[in-house]
């Protein structure tokens, strides 16, 4: 290899590195939420910054390079986490009605009561609750919730880091974050924070 | 659509992409007018948009000591290989 080829390849990785490494803590956590656990989501980082490294002519300087990691991230874990686990690809979810949570935490009813009794329960779901009820969704509507309320993603972006339609990001939301909403109210009733409505 | 009103099943309908940030300005402001008349629609979206929070919040990581040092040394190295170890590629 030529002298002029190391500096070429130098600056390249130093480039790469400079603009990629200020993602990788949200990167982390979004490979937690991905695997489920510490060790798969330090290894699948890894193999997000190499991916991402090997690509990197392909990545147009001044588009997305957020939405581009997290593409990568994301394939990487569909391809080979997931993949490692031989399991069949989980498309179904329980479905539940519309305002699940709120309705079962009082609605209206302990708004207007005074300081809103609904907030004060949320107050009270820890890290590891959310955390939890994340993680129990299937791996697509988990994505989506994801990549919609923790990182803060648009549906478009979502849609091209997934790779589906527009419309089929906002159906995984929107059914997503019901069960989402149900797995936090099954934590709360064994905790004893809110009351079964429906008993 | 303009200054068409919306009733509370069309405002609830639109709550996420509301939350969201995904509709157009002249859609936003139909239903923060409605917001500012109706308190059950009030309510509503004021506790999704606590949970949307709460979900962002709660759900963060502290990254593993040396991780940042082992990423910089393995694109460093060029010892290019692959962790997951003999799994077909995208």
């Amino acid at each position: 290899m030529s002298s002029d080829q190391v500096e070429v390849d130098e600056l390249k990785g130093r480039q790469f590195t400079d603009q990629a490494m200020e993602h990788m803590p949200a990167l982390y956590t979004a490979a937690v939420r991905m695997t489920r656990n510490a060790a798969d989501a330090e290894d699948l980082v890894q193999e997000t910054f190499l991916k991402a490294y090997r690509a990197w002519s392909s990545f147009q300087q001044g588009t997305n390079l957020r939405a581009w990691l997290y593409r990568i991230l994301t394939n990487t874990y569909i391809n080979t986490y997931r993949a490692k686990k031989r399991r069949p690809e989980q498309t179904e979810i329980e479905e539940v009605e519309d305002l699940y949570l709120y309705r079962r935490l009082g609605g209206l009813e302990a708004a207007q009561a005074g300081r809103s009794a609904e907030d004060e329960v949320l107050d009270h779901f820890t890290d590891g609750d959310v955390k939890a009820a994340i993680e129990a969704l299937p791996d697509q509507f988990r994505i989506a919730v994801l990549l919609a309320d923790v990182e803060g993603f648009s549906y478009k972006e979502i849609a091209e880091i997934v790779d589906v339609p527009i419309g089929t990001v906002m159906s995984r939301l929107h059914r997503g974050r019901k069960a989402l909403q149900k797995t936090l109210h099954d934590f709360g009733m064994e905790r004893g924070l809110v009351g079964d409505r429906d008993g | 659509m303009g200054e068409a009103e919306m009733d509370c099943g069309a405002v609830i309908e639109e709550m996420y992409t509301f939350l969201d940030g995904e509709l157009t300005a002249s859609q936003r402001i139909t239903i923060t007018s409605h917001l500012e008349g109706c308190i059950d629609c009030h309510e509503v979206i004021d506790f999704h948009a606590e949970l949307k929070l709460v979900i962002a919040q709660r759900c963060t990581e502290q990254v593993p000591t040396g991780l940042e040092e082992r990423i910089r040394q393995t694109l460093a190295s060029g010892d290019h290989h692959d962790p997951a170890g003999g799994i077909p590629r995208l």
